[in-house]
């Protein structure tokens, strides 16, 4: 049988204005990693938001920082692990440290 | 601090972005000198004139002192904005007020420019931007002419923003339009010591440059050349060492490049059907295998195989074939080099390279190749500097002079940290085909891999033009035309400005100022009002270096740290003195906008990207911070909570040794770097339909794999009577256009034959007629005109007018600077034409006629 739960997708930076919204709740399933939330996001919010998050068909942009509540996130990990948290807040920045 | 009766405080320069560190000699609160830091590998210790002359800077009786409010609300060049003192809170309202408005509308209608002179405005005002929710930021005319090309190229070869020889063990370095180590530049304080040392130790060095000045003047051979011919040399030296001298590195190709990646007839990489990964040729196995499959020493280099059914060429095997039309006697046609030169120049090149051979540093045994090819600012100003430079890298790659003893070294591409607490840390990795991504960047993107092109979105076109790293449309004559060609749903409401004189850095100031003048509101900080200040609406007087902290001056390593064996310093920006008058830090200013506006939390997070926060040092996303207890945790984050802000203040800089394996870090990782640009077929697949389809005029030539040389704009003018080729160098004495406002720097120019005026070849000018102090015209095609005064030389090319750095201000509010030099970048068109279609590079080189 597959767990299901909600998580709560806070929208920071751009994010909020391609989804529209500064918050989301979103049913995931258990095992779900963060480039599938990322992904489900995608579908979700159409092809601005994929084109912001995917460089290329299931690859995420190289400069993507995922935040999940106040740690950063790997795309691999667990978002619905034991220590999960019920709030994700999502932000996309630009890989630079600063510019030429 | 200031109060002090006699003390020294140790910090960072910012007369440039070479950030050397400093001391500043503070008696009864006034700084009275300034001197290089000797606690310090940034500079070690030295300072040019720049840097003494910030004493200047710091007390210009011209700063601004208090928040200023325009009352003409007709904006152009030469319209006085009719400034009007006004407090903070109503100027921090006002620009509150209009932020918030775009961020709720619209984010993206949000621009956001910074100066690249100053480095401490890197991580405040692109968070911000971040943060804001807006794509549209640039490092404004700096960071457009100096690196779209040159970034790009050493990103992708050396993971680092640009390259220098290794001055201590290199024996042969080849400059193409590059001052590394003569003044200018990253870190220029250091280099200036090790090239000197190189020079003494006998290192040859070789400058192909039209005009001989600060490095050719200290090299060993001049080699004039007509301007944006680079490639051309660059592409005649690699046929004559793989063709005529058959001497390459087999063993760097094979393991640390994609040089036996087979290429199918399509130009792509042949793959394996199982994991997608290239495929090699293995001579043992006698069969196709993966590329990370098969070892060095057996993996095809040159010839054809079957695969499947397939014909396929490995990838070194096509360039060796490509090079065969790139002949001396051809070459000698585009650049003007004799060809009996260049053949010389690829032997020695070739011979020095010492391939096969090794080196014992530190126990370890190492390649050793002493040679090195330098690209920069001079060979990347053109509509083709991605190809220039990509020539000229291919010398380095061929005889395997990338990142070991005596080669090309990016500089400081790997880190392992500082022995404690093992940070800062980056290191190359291998990314998709295994080619290298940089384990730290400084701009928007990395170099490799990069997103498809798309259907652009923001007002750089950078979604269609993935390589390009700045953008002029962000100031072009027809940005509206290209806009509207890609149905941009938004233009710019609101602009802040970061220090940036962007209607004299870019092009021609009447093209620039249009664009700005449709900006409704724009916000700037500034030290001084400038002709960028003229078409603002608020200016924040900003702290200058000498007033304000930065934790990270020269962070990341790769922008501003020297290569080559030694020690890691890590210094600190502190104040000398407290800010003046009304002046506030940026940096804290901006906290406080992003605050009123509502992205507090925004910014946090982004601050914590950038700094790379971590651990307790993280920021709450919810809570205000100062911009000092931001400092405190960056540093405390990487040397330890010991090492906050207070220890360094006392300290001023922390220093460790460097390890072999940072250094010379190639043998040691497992990454390649391509000599064959595979990703160009499926750019240009991608790209081009979407250009089409939106009417933009297209061309393919920019988009092969391998690398050829293109013409300028300026090499096509066919009206015979312009026939002279001006570009403008880098001056030593000045940074960009913003130190000609300090007398001290001023009185050097004025003192200087060269500074102020326009280098013209003395045969030339005597055949046109032309006297040494004539006030002349240069007009170019276009009809834009500058006025100056000539300099009869021989040093520069008969063909060329050498113009130092950005000068011929017009500001009243600049009295020191205004009416002296020559305003080069004038002549510049900024649009389409002009621009590369590939990388978006603004083309700085153009064809004259001189006008008595």
């Amino acid at each position: 049988m597959v767990l299901k739960r909600q998580v709560t997708v806070r929208f920071l930076g751009f994010l909020e204005r391609l989804a529209g919204r500064r918050e989301a709740s979103v049913e995931i399933e258990d095992g779900t990693t963060v480039q599938d939330l990322l992904s489900l996001l995608g579908e979700a919010y159409g092809a601005e938001f994929r084109a912001a998050v995917f460089r290329a068909p299931d690859q995420v942009q190289t400069h993507l920082r995922v935040f999940l509540n106040d740690g950063e996130a790997c795309m691999t990990d667990d978002v619905t692990g034991p220590d999960a948290p019920a709030k994700v807040n999502l932000m996309v920045l630009p890989a630079f440290e600063g510019g030429g | 601090m200031g109060n002090a009766t006699d003390e020294w405080i140790a910090s960072a320069c910012a007369l440039c972005y070479g950030s050397c560190s400093i001391r500043a000699h503070v008696v009864d609160g006034v700084v009275v000198k300034i001197e290089g830091n000797p606690d310090s590998t940034i500079g070690k210790g030295r300072l040019c004139g720049k840097g003494v002359s910030g004493i200047m800077t710091l007390y210009d009786p011209n700063r601004v002192n208090a928040p200023l409010r325009r009352t003409n609300p007709r904006k152009g060049l030469g319209v006085d904005p009719g400034w009007k003192e006004i407090t903070w809170d109503e100027a921090l309202d006002e620009v509150v007020e209009r932020l918030r408005k775009v961020h709720e509308d619209d984010p993206r209608k949000l621009f956001v420019q910074r100066t690249t002179t100053n480095t401490s405005s890197r991580v405040p005002i692109n968070a911000f931007a971040g943060a804001f929710g807006t794509p549209n930021s640039w490092a404004a005319g700096g960071g457009l002419h100096c690196g779209n090309g040159a970034h790009v190229v050493a990103g992708l070869f050396h993971a680092s923003w640009s390259l220098v020889p290794d001055f201590q063990h290199c024996e042969y370095a080849i400059y193409f339009g590059a001052s590394k180590g003569h003044g200018a530049g990253h870190v220029a304080g250091s280099n200036i010591g090790d090239a000197a040392d190189a020079r003494v130790r006998g290192m040859k060095m070789v400058v192909v440059d039209p005009m001989c000045n600060f490095a050719s003047a200290k090299a060993t051979e001049w080699v004039p050349l007509r301007p944006g011919t680079d490639a051309a040399l660059a592409l005649a030296m690699a046929n004559v060492i793989v063709n005529e001298l058959e001497v390459w590195d087999a063993e760097y190709l094979a393991g640390k490049t994609n040089a036996s990646y087979l290429i199918g007839p399509d130009g792509r990489y042949v793959r394996d059907a199982a994991s997608g990964k290239p495929l090699v040729w293995d001579g043992e196995r006698k069969q196709a295998v993966p590329y990370d499959e098969s070892c060095p020493t057996s993996a095809a280099l040159l010839g054809e195989y079957d695969v499947g059914d397939v014909r396929a060429r490995p990838a070194f095997s096509l360039l060796r074939d490509h090079l065969r039309r790139f002949t001396p006697q051809w070459a000698e046609g585009v650049s003007t080099i004799p060809a009996q030169t260049i053949d010389r120049l690829a032997r020695e090149f070739a011979a020095e390279a010492r391939v096969g051979s090794t080196i014992e540093i530190d126990g370890k045994t190492l390649p050793y190749r002493p040679v090195a090819a330098i690209y920069f600012r001079g060979s990347q100003g053109h509509k083709n500097s991605l190809y220039n430079c990509l020539a000229i890298e291919l010398l380095n790659q061929v005889v395997g002079a990338s990142d070991v003893v005596g080669s090309a070294l990016g500089f400081n591409p790997v880190s392992y940290g500082h022995p404690e607490t093992g940070k800062p840390h980056f290191v190359p990795t291998a990314g998709p085909d295994g080619l290298m991504v940089t384990g730290t960047w400084v701009a928007p993107h990395l170099p490799y891999p990069f997103s498809d092109p798309r259907v652009p979105d923001s007002m750089s076109l950078s979604g269609l033009f993935p390589l390009g790293m700045n953008s002029p449309t962000l100031a072009s004559s027809d940005q509206e035309e290209l806009w509207s060609r890609f149905g941009l749903p938004y233009r710019p409401e609101a602009m802040i400005s970061y220090g940036a004189n962007s209607v004299m850095s870019v092009g021609n100031a009447e093209t620039v100022a249009k664009t700005l003048e449709r900006i409704p509101f724009i916000v700037s900080f500034d030290i001084t009002l400038t002709e960028f200040s003229a078409l603002a609406d608020i200016i924040l007087p900003d702290a200058c270096y000498l007033e304000s902290y930065d934790a990270r001056p020269n962070a990341p390593f790769i922008f501003n740290h020297p290569a080559g064996l030694g020690e890691w310093s890590w210094p600190i920006k502190q104040p000398a003195v407290p800010p003046a008058g009304q002046r506030r830090p940026a940096p804290e200013v901006l906290l406080e906008i992003a605050d009123r506006i509502g992205i507090r939390e925004e910014y946090n997070a982004a601050l914590n990207v950038y700094l790379k926060l971590d651990g307790p040092q993280r920021l709450d996303l919810e809570t205000r911070y100062t911009y000092e207890e931001i400092c405190d945790r960056e540093l405390t984050c990487n040397f330890g909570p010991e090492r906050g802000l207070e220890w360094f203040k006392e300290q001023g800089v922390i220093s460790w040794p460097k390890r072999v394996e940072e250094v010379y870090w190639r043998p040691f990782l497992d990454v390649r770097v391509p000599v064959y640009w595979e990703f160009m077929v499926d750019l240009l697949a991608k790209a081009k339909p979407i250009a089409r389809e939106h009417g933009l005029e297209w061309h393919d030539a920019y988009y092969d794999p391998l690398p050829r040389w293109l013409p300028c704009p300026s090499h096509e003018v066919d009206d015979a009577s312009f026939d002279l080729y001006g570009f403008y160098y880098r001056d030593t004495i000045h940074t960009n256009s913003f130190t000609n406002e300090n007398p001290w720097l001023d009185e050097a120019s004025r003192l200087d034959p060269f500074s102020y005026a326009i280098a013209i070849n003395a045969t030339t000018a005597r055949r046109k007629g032309l006297c040494e102090g004539q006030q002349v015209w240069l007009e170019s095609v276009h009809g834009r005109r500058v006025r100056g005064r000539l300099h009869l030389t021989e040093a520069v090319h008969p063909e060329g007018l050498g113009i130092g750095g950005c000068a011929g201000h017009w500001a009243e509010t600049l009295p020191v600077a205004r009416g002296k030099g020559v305003f080069f970048n004038e002549l510049l068109e900024v649009d389409w034409e002009h621009m590369s279609p590939v990388n978006l590079g603004l083309d700085t080189c153009v064809k004259l006629r001189v006008v008595p």
